[in-house]
């Protein structure tokens, strides 16, 4: 099955869905040598953000997140894909100078139908969000 | 991994800010950035801007650059890692074609604008006083908007330059006295509060035409609270007379005034630890700003507690030139350049601070975590100046 998305920037990722029920602020809150989320009792606390298909509701804090999504990505520790409940420009800012495909979504269709861990494949061309197991329709 | 920095990454970031299928632009004459000082963007921020400065775009339109957190002419002041690489950052604008203004007012030498003219700037304050103030317009741009405008040339088509974007949604009246600068920040503030995302228009019945350093307080408090990039001022924007004002009303009084001064300010100092300083030039100081401090310190021989006057280095040059920056050192005034009240000797210090500037205290309190009281210049002089 798949979920139809907005692309804000475009791209083709695959790996295991990150899923955080909170905004999250990149700036303070993420470590930007090592992509673990540092902020005390963010849901997502000391879990690694690298290589993941990360959902975030909307990100919070300073416009600064940018640059540290931009130097994740050069370094090569930044999620492989993001997708996001509302438009959001720290993250898209940071998103397009770090060439990370993102997309947004129906946030409730996106937690009614897929669960943290789970293996996806982010196709911000066409624009889906698709389970790696079943072959179906949506 | 990651795209190279190319023109087409900007303008993906106009676009990315744009609802619609069909993507607007507004051509701009100009570019002010925020997003300088070191102790705000960091290491992730240094990085970029010298990726970028390396990258072969360069700035098309003129741009300035708000103020970085230390004074280059004062290293010692400073950890020298901070120094160094806030010079870096510095050193990649240049590189980039930017004018080294370091001051949240280049309307005043550095990007001088005028009427209807389009530009993208950062820094709220700037925004609300080129819109307000000199009847140019923008939008109150994000440091990577700004930045993107600042290579391309051109906006998003969105907010302030869509057709009526600038039109008034909530009127303000105040009509009791406003006595100083401090309550005019003060009353922008408590519009901030009220107004959200709105439009405002004021109209200060007993207060007619303003000066302009009580203009610019209002102004910047209200970009501290509030979302939009203008306020209607009944008698000083270009082009009120011609606006209609918004039905819905909202009238504010002295205990509206009172409230955010509760909010930002200690109610009194502590005199246990710690230095204390009085720290005005939020937004920097104009060169009129400096020669009324000199009036207001006309009778003082000296102070008992040090004021500290940000500015920018072209207007410090010329009040240097008229010999004002000694004898307002003799006084016991500093004067800082290239820098804000987000001064880097300032973070992680134990100074109380007292201000006439409610962002001062609004950003000293809430980001640097000091104990900040709010006092109008006049009254810190009433109660530290020693004759």
């Amino acid at each position: 099955m798949y979920l139809r998305v907005r692309i804000v920037n475009e791209g083709f990722a695959r790996g295991p869905l990150l899923i955080s029920p909170q905004p999250i602020s990149f700036f303070g809150g993420v470590d930007p040598t090592t992509g673990t989320v540092v902020e005390r009792g963010h849901p997502l606390q000391g879990r690694s953000i690298s290589h993941k298909i990360l959902v975030l509701p909307s990100s919070k804090g300073s416009t600064v997140g940018s640059y540290v999504i931009y130097s994740l990505a050069k370094k090569g520790i930044a999620p492989s894909g993001i997708v996001m409940g509302k438009i959001d420009t720290i993250v898209s800012s940071g998103a397009i100078l770090g060439g990370i495909p993102l997309v947004l979504v129906d946030m409730s269709k996106l937690l009614s139908s897929f669960k943290d861990g789970e293996i996806v494949v982010l196709d911000a061309k066409k624009g889906r969000l698709i389970k790696e197991e079943s072959k179906g329709k949506p | 991994m990651g795209e190279s920095l190319s023109k087409k990454v900007f303008k993906k970031i106009l676009d990315s800010i744009q609802t619609g299928k069909r993507k607007k632009y507004v051509k701009v004459s100009s570019a002010h950035l925020s997003g300088i000082s070191y102790l705000n963007i960091g290491d992730a921020g240094l990085e970029f801007l010298e990726d970028l400065s390396r990258s072969g775009l360069r700035f098309n339109v003129k741009t300035t650059i708000n103020p970085g957190c230390v004074d280059f002419d004062l290293q010692r002041e400073c950890d020298s890692e901070i120094f160094d690489k806030q010079r870096r950052i510095v050193k990649s604008l240049k590189a980039l074609g930017a004018v080294e203004s370091l001051t949240c007012t280049p309307y005043l030498f550095d990007n001088v604008i005028k009427k209807n003219q389009k530009v993208a700037w950062a820094e709220s304050s700037a925004v609300l006083y080129a819109n307000s103030i000199l009847g140019a317009r923008t939008n109150k741009e994000g440091s990577l908007t700004a930045l993107s405008s600042a290579i391309l040339g051109y906006t998003a088509g969105i907010g302030i330059h869509l057709k009526r974007g600038d039109k008034p949604e909530l009127l303000f009246e105040y009509l009791e006295k406003l006595d100083n600068e401090l309550d005019y920040g003060l009353l922008g503030y408590a519009m901030g509060l009220k107004a959200g995302v709105r439009i405002p228009y004021l109209s200060l019945k007993g207060n007619v035409k303003p000066c302009l350093p009580y203009l610019k307080q209002l102004l910047a408090s209200f970009g501290t609270s509030g979302g939009a990039p203008i306020i209607w001022i009944e008698g000083v924007t270009p082009g009120f007379s011609r606006i209609p004002k918004p039905k819905e009303k909202v009238v504010l009084s002295r205990d509206d005034l009172e409230e955010v001064k509760r909010m930002l300010s200690e109610e009194n100092l502590s005199f246990k630890n710690g230095k204390t300083v009085f720290i005005t030039g939020c937004p920097h100081y104009s060169v009129e700003e400096i020669e009324n401090l000199c009036n207001a310190l006309n009778n003082v021989r000296r102070l008992s507690t040090e004021i500290w006057v940000f500015t920018s280095r072209a207007a410090y040059s010329r009040v240097f030139e008229k010999g004002l920056v000694k004898t307002l050192e003799r006084k016991n005034v500093r004067l800082f350049k290239d820098s804000c009240v987000m001064y880097c000797s300032l973070r992680g210090s134990n100074i109380q601070v007292i201000t006439n500037s409610v962002k001062a205290a609004y950003y000293l309190k809430n980001s640097f975590r000091l104990r900040t009281v709010l006092k109008s210049l006049g009254e810190f002089v009433e109660t530290h100046g020693v004759e």
